[in-house]
């Protein structure tokens, strides 16, 4: 029920706002029992909260101590988004987990947890009705866990830092409330590790490429809609 | 009563908060260290950084967790140097750098032996250690036996050098590597053998006294190591 009247509602906006992507016609009266509607491409993209769960699968740069002395295993993403028209405003949680290989070179651990957690601007630019590339940009903060053997038990030891970050990622929408997506993300690291004048760039310094996959979950919006009497049809002439 | 329970935990919190980690956060170190032997530089040898602390004792402030661990390694080049890059020490009773072994696996190479290099204190974050030589291991056998069937007691005493070597953050011996082993023989045990390890190029004290109420012989006997094995009967 909420569903078609934000449907409609988006509809009469939208038309009257001049939102609208493309120049198709766009009925002015529609009634509230047209669900066929919920699985077209939704018109109301241009607004809302989103959901993203991403698989991903991290490379670090050359020359970068997460890249000569670790295995890096894939990891998984959670983004939560808000847009209005084409811009986007993201926060994202990233994880991947990393065994040491090298440990002559990167310190005896055990294995690694990779952790990012950024804010992120991006835009939305529609291709066709269904499909769209959305490029953003990321900050955030970047957490390293090392784990180590402590005889039964184990201990834990960090490295902290920053990022910045590219993205690049289309999206397909597959119902009006669900998209798959496919996206690169590059990342410059700085972390704060203190190491010989040698070893301090080898330490601090680095690239990540993520290449990724996921889902886009669009959250409904609940807007409030003044009761409408009557048959039950909403038209401009009900001044929505 | 309740000013009793929020002073402890506050001490508790205290406790915690002054423990420290064993590993520093956000640092890392490296330690340069050459290992040699009689003949020059020896490739292939594991150096390993392990650090010790011991845990607390009490039970009503358990702030400090022991903790024992190799936080770095590196294997040695042709020329016989390693660069170990390692994790950094923080709050620990002690730090060793490990030629040759870890505290749970000593001689990973079977010739040599294992050199610990105790360091007190790290003075910065790129440490170059004086070179390690490591010796070739001996195995010796000593079978003491009661041929002439005299009920005479012998005690003896062995004296040779340690294997595993502790040395200073300057190279130098720690005073501890000798080991001694004593024993007093009876007529009930005629026979008896001991088997060990030390190190070539090094000597093997023997010391015996034979007794019955009164001193009948003592002697010294150095036994010189110069072989990978070497058996020393004593008959008496």
């Amino acid at each position: 029920m909420y569903l078609n009247i934000r449907f409609l509602i988006f509809l009469l906006l939208g038309t009257k706002t001049g939102y609208t992507q493309t120049s198709r016609q766009i009925d002015t009266t529609a009634t509230i029992l047209d669900t066929k509607r919920l699985n077209q491409p939704s018109d109301h993209r241009d607004y809302g909260t989103y959901f993203e769960f991403n698989y991903l699968w991290p490379v670090a740069g050359d020359d970068y101590f997460l890249k000569e002395g670790y295995k890096i295993d894939s990891g998984i993403g959670v983004t939560i988004g808000t847009s209005l028209h084409n811009i986007t405003l993201q926060g994202e949680v990233r994880v991947a987990t990393g065994q040491v290989t090298r440990p002559e070179l990167v310190g005896n651990a055990l294995s690694s947890t990779i952790n990012r957690y950024s804010v992120g601007l991006g835009y939305v630019f529609y291709i066709t009705d269904r499909f769209a590339i959305h490029p953003s940009i990321h900050y955030g903060g970047l957490v390293i866990r090392h784990t180590f053997e402590n005889g039964s038990s184990r201990n834990k030891v960090r490295d902290d830092g920053y990022f910045i970050g590219i993205k690049a990622q289309v999206n397909y929408e597959l119902l009006s409330w669900l998209s798959i997506t496919a996206g690169i993300q590059q990342n410059i690291d700085r972390l704060a590790i203190e190491a010989p004048v040698e070893e301090d760039d080898f330490f601090s310094n680095g690239t990540f490429f993520t290449p990724s996959v996921g889902l886009h979950f669009r959250i409904p919006r609940r807007n409030k809609i003044p009761s409408a009497p009557g048959d039950g049809i909403f038209s401009r002439r009900d001044g929505l | 009563m309740k000013g009793i329970e929020i002073v402890m935990v506050c001490m508790c919190l205290l406790a915690i908060n002054c423990s420290g980690d064993p590993i520093l956060n956000n640092k890392r170190i490296a330690i340069n260290v050459d290992v040699l032997d009689a003949s020059g530089a020896v490739e292939g040898i594991e150096v390993n950084v392990e650090i010790f602390r011991r845990g607390s004792v009490s039970t009503i402030f358990p702030g400090v967790s022991s903790f024992r661990g190799v936080i770095g390694t590196g294997i040695t080049d042709e020329t016989g140097n390693v660069r170990v890059l390692s994790f950094a020490p923080g709050n620990v009773d002690s730090v060793a750098v490990i030629v040759n072994g870890d505290g749970d696996d000593i001689g990973v190479n079977s010739n040599y032996n294992t050199v610990f290099t105790v360091l007190s204190s790290l003075l910065s974050d790129d440490v170059n250690l004086p070179a390690v030589t490591l010796s070739e291991l001996a195995n010796f056998n000593i079978r003491v036996e009661n041929s002439s069937g005299t009920t005479d007691t012998l005690s003896f005493q062995l004296d040779y050098e340690n294997p595993i070597q502790f040395v200073d953050s300057d190279g130098d011996l720690e005073e501890l590597n000798n080991i001694e082993i004593s024993e007093t023989q009876t007529i009930e045990d005629p026979r008896f053998e001991i088997t060990a390890e030390s190190l070539q190029g090094t000597t093997l004290t023997f010391t015996y006294e034979l007794r019955n109420e009164m001193l009948v012989e003592s002697n010294i006997v150095e036994i010189p190591i110069d072989t990978q094995n070497i058996t020393y009967v004593f008959e008496y």
